[in-house]
């Protein structure tokens, strides 16, 4: 019973994690898209800073609620699902954490200060777009990895 | 093989179904948050019209398709609780999402572009399609918990 509250706390913790950082890109893209004074794009990244926040804890506590199931039925470090995801888990989570998060906080900043045209805040934007489709990409692997569990 | 392909596809359109919901009130609470801005507003629900119309509707049905053909591949019997439950909870949230949501949030942008965010019948929209947005995402957990509970 445990192992089913915790894989189904696990699975929710996912949707909730996976989904928001998910939309993130459909957000970014369609407020680009506008032309104006960047009122739409302070909107989506303040947004997307937001759930951001929301998604990192939901990360962490995707990790504990998956290491306990691991513990809880006994599953050996040495299964590839288990090491790799683990792996994944954690560059995703340091990219996030040190590249995405911080590059939406700057982003915000220089786009109230300087607007939407200031060269720096079009190379975050930039950077952001390349590393967002790199961590969806690994996000897949890691879904793969804990539907298929390849020994 | 292919049951687990099908998995792969079931939980990856779970995720994305279920976590683009899930942002829909977050974003128009945060677009509530930057004042009187209409513009911002409807940036807002414009978005989530089309992360609704062409990401998470899709996914629902790419849920669905993919649930029906688990059960297939693996001879579950239909007659299993969490199989004809879900599916019937499945049945109820596209009836509240295409009859009621989507209409509501129609209705919204249209009042919102044309009598502004103060409008009473705006306010009152707005409410309907929380607490409509409340009710599936109650829904939603349900199935998730009778994919991992699996009731027989």
């Amino acid at each position: 019973m445990l192992y089913l509250v915790l894989k189904f706390t696990h699975i929710v913790l996912a949707i909730i994690a996976v989904g928001f950082t998910s939309t993130f890109g459909l957000l970014s893209v369609r407020a680009a898209n506008i032309d104006g004074d960047g009122r739409e794009m302070m909107f989506a990244l303040k947004a997307i800073a937001l759930m951001s926040n929301i998604a990192h804890a939901c990360f962490l506590l995707l990790l504990a609620t998956g290491l306990w199931m691991i513990w809880e039925v006994g599953y050996p470090f040495t299964f590839t699902w288990i090491y790799l995801s683990l792996i994944l888990f954690a560059v995703a989570f340091l990219a996030g954490t040190f590249v995405m998060v911080p590059s939406a906080k700057r982003r915000i900043a220089i786009l109230s200060e300087r607007g939407p045209d200031d060269p720096e805040f079009i190379a975050l934007s930039e950077r952001a777009a390349k590393l967002g489709p790199a961590l969806s990409i690994i996000a897949l692997i890691l879904i793969w990895l804990m539907v298929a569990k390849p020994l | 093989m292919l049951f687990v392909l099908l998995k792969f596809l079931h939980v990856l359109a779970a995720i994305i179904a279920v976590g683009f919901n899930a942002s829909y009130g977050l974003l128009i609470g945060r677009a509530r948050a930057a004042g009187t801005d209409d513009r911002v507003m409807g940036f807002a629900l414009r978005t989530i019209k089309v992360m609704d119309d062409y990401v998470a509707n899709p996914c629902y049905i790419l849920l669905l398709i993919t649930g029906a053909g688990m059960v297939h591949v693996a001879g579950y019997p239909w007659k299993l609780m969490w199989i004809h439950g879900s599916l019937a909870l499945l049945v109820i949230i596209a009836v509240l999402g295409f009859a009621f949501y989507t209409p509501t949030l129609r209705k919204q942008i249209a009042v919102l572009d044309s009598r502004g965010s103060s409008d009473p019948e705006f306010v009152r929209l707005g409410t309907r399609g929380a607490i409509l947005g409340g009710i599936m995402a109650l829904l939603v957990m349900t199935i998730v918990a009778l994919m991992v509970f699996k009731p027989s």
